[in-house]
């Protein structure tokens, strides 16, 4: 049933004359070798790596590059900075020197956050790491009470072997924050885990609360993040975020408030934006605390910036491109957390490959057919998470391997 | 090194009561020349005179420790004043040291002393401060030690300084600028002692003192990092007030003389690069200045910071290459493949403009102004992972792999002394 729809829905893009999804990581004809060495190529590298730990990473699949062997920039309608990167990466946490080889277009704007193609053939790690990460969720299953944790590393570097997971968890949920939050100038890196409980859910995933400090190139400042953080081992990361970004450690009051998402404020029910006034994070914390119980399935909206991976880049091509750029900015600026029920068909009339980045959950309520189009084609760096039906999550989608080449959960995804 | 075991050895034997040490005497030989030190070798090799040298004849800088038993004393002490060697005696009844509680204190002062230090940890202020008192005690023909200023707190600013003669082109160390950065201290720390006990042991650093002194702040920045270990472990800056901000601290490491103020510092005191209110506001960026001014024949000035893995050099205010760029660029090269020859560890290198962004005020550029040709700054490990919280396991790794890469630096510069 679900081929027919993936057939049809395949072929939609075309007949809107959209560009063709494969070439979404391909290297247009103006882009120009440059140095790998360069600060910027090993920047839009660095990101490319996050946007990775960020959609496949886990406890036990956190990726570092391991070498970047191509970059290309394009300069594109003046305004936009495209990379192309060849480069291996390997899993840290992994015994063996598996290198996996990635391809990535990251896009920086001026003003947005930086859109990201990726492609990298991951399967040789996958059955491994999935089974570690069960292991751990099982054993967290286990617990009688929800885990807490405080200074994660210590002063002096110490991880408490129970926490590894929960402070690896969090790099690669930190990728998501650091993705965003790049630019060419501007890098982090996640130092700390200030503090991090864990929310009990109805269902099967497990949600944490952190308290992160990430720290900031060049300006050496550090920056304290809130993140909400949902996993499960079959699953990819649902993460969202708030930061606080202080001048001075000392004088937190002095410190602004950064908006969220652009207008996060006004969307929390009930909320409205006074919330954020003073020091925000606890306030947030609560009223995210709500909408999580409430919205145990259905509205756990998949993190905003998935909309625009790869759309960026070939909407810039055409002649129509101002015109979706237009569009999208504002959509992006006004959404927030949760602007995701029901729009998500208008706004991708004919585009449907963008789809396809979304994460979390919403996707999966009664919608789930259109989300497999064109997943025949291109979609390996998808990972088969995503094709999860209906609400239960358990309800895995079996999969023809070869519609994933080099998926990331490659003959994984039998019930 | 053997000396503290050896002693506890003795006192172990004597409590066994299956050796005495009535009249033995500890003898502290100083060889003044190579023709002296041959001379207290020889008597090593006389078999009968049973002399036990608790630190060996190994150059004319080190002391020469031997225990010689009573009946020796008196023909050694002829010997050796004869031949004009000059020596103290620094235990004159080994007996009635094992006897009383002096042992503790003895023992307690070698357990205390550079020898037994942990240098596997991070340590307190104070602690640091006591290890830099106790090696310039332990090796007192080569290092000594001088207090170039205080910070703002009031903390001394100590510069060790290795040397073997009169003053010589000489090389500058410093770390601990940044408080949070504490890997660079106990980086700092290792190589003091490695030197000295490299020295006389290892040919080229052997030469290299014999040509060069060296000279190194291993606490550049004390109430940064004090501050790092009490209150705040992110805790980058000085600690100095400025009227009318309630901000504290200035980030010493733009706050030299080199394009002050410029692109690449913040003007915001409550930033974490404040270049601070005027150049050489800071005590310890002015004790610095002072000291490497005064001398004014400094050849090689390497600066330690974590963390990111690379190894810069000037400039970072300007896109001008040095002049000496290529030097620059194919000395960094050769001395991070020697860092990587240990561990595996992988550096980038190249100026702090192109490598990391631009940066004003920073004391590399600063130094490569006053015309030392060979300014280098290291970010020690490791690339984020840990980032600041460097666990301790590494910190001898980090150490021994580093000392390679400034061993290469050193070298080079003393190959093109004028």
């Amino acid at each position: 049933m679900y081929l027919l729809l993936c057939f049809i829905v395949c072929f939609l893009p075309l007949s809107y004359g959209m560009p063709k999804i494969t070439d979404r990581l391909d290297l247009s004809v103006t882009a120009v070798e440059i140095p790998t060495k360069a600060r910027i190529a090993q920047q839009a590298a660095s990101v490319a790596v996050h946007y990775l730990n960020y959609r496949y990473g886990s406890p036990n699949r956190v990726y570092e590059l391991h070498e970047l062997k191509k970059a290309y920039t394009e300069v594109i309608l003046n305004i936009v900075h495209k990379y192309h990167l060849e480069f291996e990466v390997k899993n840290q946490e992994s015994s063996s020197n598996v290198i996996a080889i990635c391809t990535a277009n990251v896009i920086f704007h001026k003003k947005k956050d930086p859109d990201t193609a990726l492609k990298c053939n991951l399967k040789d790690d996958m059955k491994d790491t999935f089974e570690k990460d069960n292991r751990f969720y099982l054993n967290l299953q286990k617990q009688k009470y929800p885990m807490v944790g405080y200074n994660i590393p210590d002063n002096f570097g110490f991880v408490d072997p129970k926490m590894m997971p929960i402070w690896l968890l969090a790099k690669v949920s930190a990728s998501y924050i650091i993705w965003k939050k790049s630019t060419e100038v501007t890098k982090y890196n996640m130092v700390r885990i200030q503090k991090v409980n864990q929310l009990i859910r109805t269902d099967t995933f497990l949600q944490f609360i952190y308290t992160i400090l990430l720290h900031e190139l060049p300006t050496q400042e550090t920056v304290t993040c809130s993140m909400w953080v949902m996993w499960h081992p079959k699953q990819s990361l649902t993460v969202k975020y708030f930061c606080l970004s202080s001048p001075s450690e000392s004088f937190p009051k002095e410190s602004r408030l950064e908006r969220f998402e652009g207008s996060g404020s006004e969307r929390f029910e009930g909320s409205g934006s006074e919330r954020f006034e003073g020091s925000g994070s606890e306030r947030f914390e609560r009223s995210a605390l709500e909408r999580f119980e409430r919205s145990a399935s259905e509205r756990f909206e998949g993190s905003a910036s998935e909309r625009f991976e790869g759309s960026a880049s070939e909407r810039f091509e055409g002649p129509g491109s101002e015109r979706f750029e237009g569009s999208r900015s504002e959509r992006f600026e006004e959404s927030g957390l949760e602007r995701f029920e029901g729009s998500g068909s208008e706004r991708f009339e004919g585009s449907g490959s963008e789809r396809f980045e979304e994460s979390g959950l919403e996707r999966f309520k009664g919608s789930g057919s259109e989300r497999f189009e064109g997943s025949g084609l291109e979609r390996f760096e998808e990972s088969g998470s995503e094709r999860f039906e209906g609400s239960g999550s358990e309800r895995f989608e079996g999969t023809e391997s070869e519609r994933f080449e080099g998926s990331a959960m490659d003959g994984f995804l039998m019930n | 090194m053997r000396t503290p075991w050896l002693f506890l050895s003795i006192v172990f034997a004597t409590a066994q009561s299956q050796v005495t040490f009535v009249g033995h005497q500890v003898l502290r030989i100083h060889a003044n020349s190579e023709e002296q030190l041959a001379l207290v070798k020889s008597l090593e090799r006389m078999e009968h005179l049973k002399l036990d040298f608790w630190k060996e004849p190994v150059s004319t800088a080190l002391p020469i420790d031997v225990r010689v038993p009573r009946k020796h004393v008196h023909t050694v002490k002829s010997f050796l004043e004869s031949n004009g060697i000059t020596y103290s005696v620094m235990i004159k009844n080994l007996q009635s040291l094992v006897d009383e509680e002096h042992v503790s204190m003895l023992i307690s002062e070698l357990r205390n002393g550079t020898y037994s230090f942990n240098y596997r940890a991070y340590h307190r202020l104070k602690e640091i401060y006591t290890w830099g008192k106790n090696l310039a005690a332990e090796n007192p023909r080569l290092v000594g030690r001088r207090r170039i200023g205080r910070s703002s707190q009031g903390r001394p600013l100590h510069v060790l300084k290795f040397s073997t003669g009169r003053k010589r082109p000489a090389i500058w160390i410093d770390s601990a600028i940044h408080g949070r950065e504490w890997i660079s201290p106990a980086v700092a720390m290792w190589i003091a002692k490695k030197i000295t006990t490299d020295y006389g042991n290892d040919p080229s650093i052997t030469s290299l003192l014999n040509k060069m002194d060296i000279f190194m702040l291993i606490m550049a920045n004390p109430d940064g990092y004090v501050y790092s270990r009490t209150k705040n472990r992110m805790w980058r800056k000085t600690m100095s007030k400025k009227p009318g901000s309630h901000c504290i601290g200035v980030d010493a490491n733009r706050n030299f003389d080199a394009n002050f103020g410029g692109n690449g510092s913040s003007k915001a005191p409550c930033a974490e690069s404040y270049c601070g209110p005027h150049v050489h506001s800071e005590p310890e960026v002015k004790a610095i200045v002072n000291f490497i001014q005064k001398h004014g024949n400094f050849m090689v000035f390497i600066t330690l910071h974590s963390y990111l893995q690379r190894l810069l050099y000037p400039y970072g205010y300007t896109q001008v290459p040095p002049e000496n760029a290529e030097e620059l660029a194919t000395l960094a090269r050769e001395a991070t493949e020697d860092l990587a020859s240990l561990y595996g560890t992988r550096y980038t290198y190249g100026s702090i403009i192109q490598t990391i962004s631009e940066s004003s005020g920073n004391s590399i550029d600063w130094s490569y102004n006053q015309g030392i040709k060979y300014a280098y700054a290291f970010e020690l490990r490791d690339e984020g992972q840990y980032g600041f919280m460097l666990p301790p396991s590494q910190i001898i790794p980090t150490a021994e792999e580093t000392w390679l890469a400034i061993k290469k630096i050193m070298e080079h510069a003393s190959n093109r002394l004028p």
